[in-house]
């Protein structure tokens, strides 16, 4: 198969496969729905899983400026490929995204590393994760009514933020390979430059690839969403700044203001259920 | 402001000209109203009556036939040397010319006239040449189709251009030895339009932008699936690929345009060396400044892309798959509604 037919493959591929991803999300929420997991999550019991710690400003930060990039670059992305319109302006908003994207993973790996509060333990998938995964997957297909605690993130989130670094990388590598704007002075672009190094032809595999890692991107960003929202919505909402939304939160503020007991104490409590599982 | 004529219209013309200025020159109505009718009838027998025939030939019909300044049938003179002269009545957005089955403006818009490459230094009969300053413009004897005449006029200036013209696809010239009217026969025998586009059926008329006009030349630029598509129906259509047709289609600046990869002026066959999408010359093409940098042979497979992008993609089996499910389901869900 030639590269002509690998353009067209992918597309068929892709955007295939990715309704079909959506699809499996919604029979997922069904399943939801007809386990009680949904009831009891947002119905009139709140049941989430409690934490003890909110995320700090800066990940939180980091975090909302990455989700709104990348929705704008796989869009973009996109549209460059198939065209619904003029793609000057998706090229701009593509650049520019892609550079506050880049900063981010920047200061977002300084931040688990270097700096003080070195997070990167949290994403490190240990032996005792590998002996659990099973029973994790074994909770989301809803033959177990829980997963095994073992962090601030299970196995799977794990598995899958890790990946996001190196596939990152490479996009951000594959995407200023192609960057097609014109530098002033030595009028050349840096796809110009590479062009030269790995030809023509580098480049298109180049664009090919980011091209496959966009949609993994959007693949993932909406099964990690969908995930967000049915197995931790409150912390879904505190991640965006919006946890005044969260029940508990109000109610807390509620009994503050007036002094008044709670009739339905357990809101405060860990989820029974839950208590060990964290937002997917 | 224009006042239509009215013999010409109750004797059911083809055209009609009605000139505001004509009242305003003092010209006097009643010596013109036979040569309009007369000219007028006559068309209308010819579009009506007899079979339409073959288009003539146009290697002849940018020739000056008379001169600018010969004596007009109408007794006054309007001033040739420049624009104003033509455009007391061609200025007036209302002037129409009415035929027998379509209506059409002959409007000259002077604004745009203003900003064209031929604002200044062309007069109207430096393209117009073969006009009879009769009221309406006849075909002066020995006169061959006027219109034919002004889009090709740009030869006597656009020398260059024009030998690249001619001596390529959409030359109107025949076969060494061929008269003008064996040409077109054999044109139509061989399943061709009969007439070939003239300069003006690409570049347009009194619009025609000039190089410096960046804005316009901008539009040009994406001019091409009405230019080029008009005709080459086929071509346009399969010309939506990711990178090139569809971004072009939907406006894309870094788009190229048909004349991009397949030249102008000298159009020549797919098959021909010469041309710049023939195989051995595709790298250079797809390689000039500004599109694809350090072209090699594995490349130009994508070439194949360009314009068979739909036909790949209607011949792949998941999307053929995708698209008959979804119709059936569509189909089913119409059933039963």
């Amino acid at each position: 198969m030639g590269l002509t037919q690998l353009n067209v493959w992918l597309d068929a591929i892709f955007t295939t496969l990715y309704p079909v991803i959506v699809l499996a999300l919604m029979g997922h929420f069904l399943g939801n729905i007809l386990t009680g997991r949904a009831k009891r999550r947002f119905g009139k019991e709140w049941a989430w899983p409690h934490h003890d710690s909110h995320p700090p400003a800066l990940p939180k930060f980091l975090h909302f400026t990455h989700v709104a990039c990348m929705f704008v670059l796989g869009g973009t992305g996109l549209f460059i490929r198939f065209n619904p319109i003029s793609r000057e302006t998706m090229q701009w908003l593509h650049y520019v995204a892609m550079i506050i994207v880049t900063v981010n993973l920047v200061w977002r790996l300084w931040y688990a590393f270097a700096s003080r509060q070195r997070d990167y333990r949290e994403f490190a998938i240990t032996k005792q994760d590998i002996v659990t995964a099973p029973k994790v997957i074994l909770y989301y297909i809803f033959v177990k009514p829980s997963k095994p605690h073992l962090g601030k993130y299970n196995v799977m989130q794990k598995g899958t933020y890790t990946l996001f670094v190196p596939l990152l990388i490479i996009q951000a590598i594959t995407g200023f390979m192609l960057w097609r704007l014109q530098f002033p002075i030595i009028d050349t672009s840096l796809q110009q430059v590479f062009a030269g190094l790995i030809g023509a032809t580098g480049i298109w595999l180049v664009r090919t690839i980011h091209y496959i890692i966009n949609w993994l991107f959007i693949i993932l960003t909406t099964v990690h969403v969908y995930l967000s929202v049915t197995e931790d919505f409150p912390a879904f909402l505190d991640f965006f700044g919006l946890g005044m939304f969260d029940k508990r939160s109000a109610e807390k503020h509620h009994g503050d203001d007036h002094g008044h007991g709670h009739d339905d104490g357990h809101a405060h409590e860990p989820a029974t259920a839950y208590a060990s599982a964290e937002h997917a | 402001m224009v006042r239509l004529h009215e013999g010409i219209v109750a004797a059911i013309v083809a055209v009609v000209v009605v000139a505001v200025p004509a009242v305003t020159l003092g010209l006097a109505a009643a010596p013109s109203a036979p040569t309009a009718q007369a000219g007028a009838a006559e068309a209308a027998t010819t579009a009506t009556a007899a079979p339409k025939p073959l288009p003539k030939p146009v290697s002849a019909a940018a020739t000056a036939s008379a001169a600018a300044t010969r004596t007009y049938d109408l007794d006054f003179t309007l001033p040739t040397a420049g624009k104003s002269g033509c455009l007391v009545c061609h200025g007036d957005p209302n002037l129409a010319k009415i035929g027998v089955e379509t209506t059409s403006s002959i409007y000259v818009d002077v604004a745009q006239l203003q900003k064209s490459a031929h604002a200044e230094g062309t007069p109207c009969t430096g393209c117009h040449l073969d006009f009879a300053y009769t009221s309406p413009h006849k075909q002066i004897e020995g006169g061959d189709d006027w219109a034919a005449a002004a889009k090709l006029a740009c030869k006597n200036c656009h020398k260059d251009a024009f030998s690249a013209y001619a001596n390529g696809m959409h030359s109107p010239a025949g076969k060494p030895g061929q008269t003008p009217d064996e040409t077109v026969k054999a044109r139509v025998a061989a399943g061709k339009p009969a007439n070939v586009p003239l300069c003006g059926d690409c570049h347009g008329g009194h619009v025609i932008p000039s190089m410096d006009d960046t804005p316009a030349m901008t539009a040009q630029h994406l001019t091409g699936y009405d230019m080029c598509g008009t005709c080459h129906i086929e071509a346009a259509a399969s010309y939506s690929d990711y990178y090139h047709g569809a971004a072009y289609r939907r406006g894309s600046l870094d788009a190229p345009s048909c004349w991009d990869c397949h030249g102008y002026h000298e159009i020549l066959a797919v098959d021909d060396r010469r041309s710049p999408v023939h195989p051995s010359r595709l790298a250079e093409t797809c390689g000039q400044a500004g599109c694809h940098d350090n072209v090699d042979e594995q490349f130009l497979e994508y070439a194949e892309l360009v314009h068979g992008h739909d036909a790949l993609r209607d011949a792949n089996p998941v999307f053929s798959l995708t698209r008959d499910t979804i119709g059936r389901a569509v189909e089913t869900l119409r059933s039963l509604l």
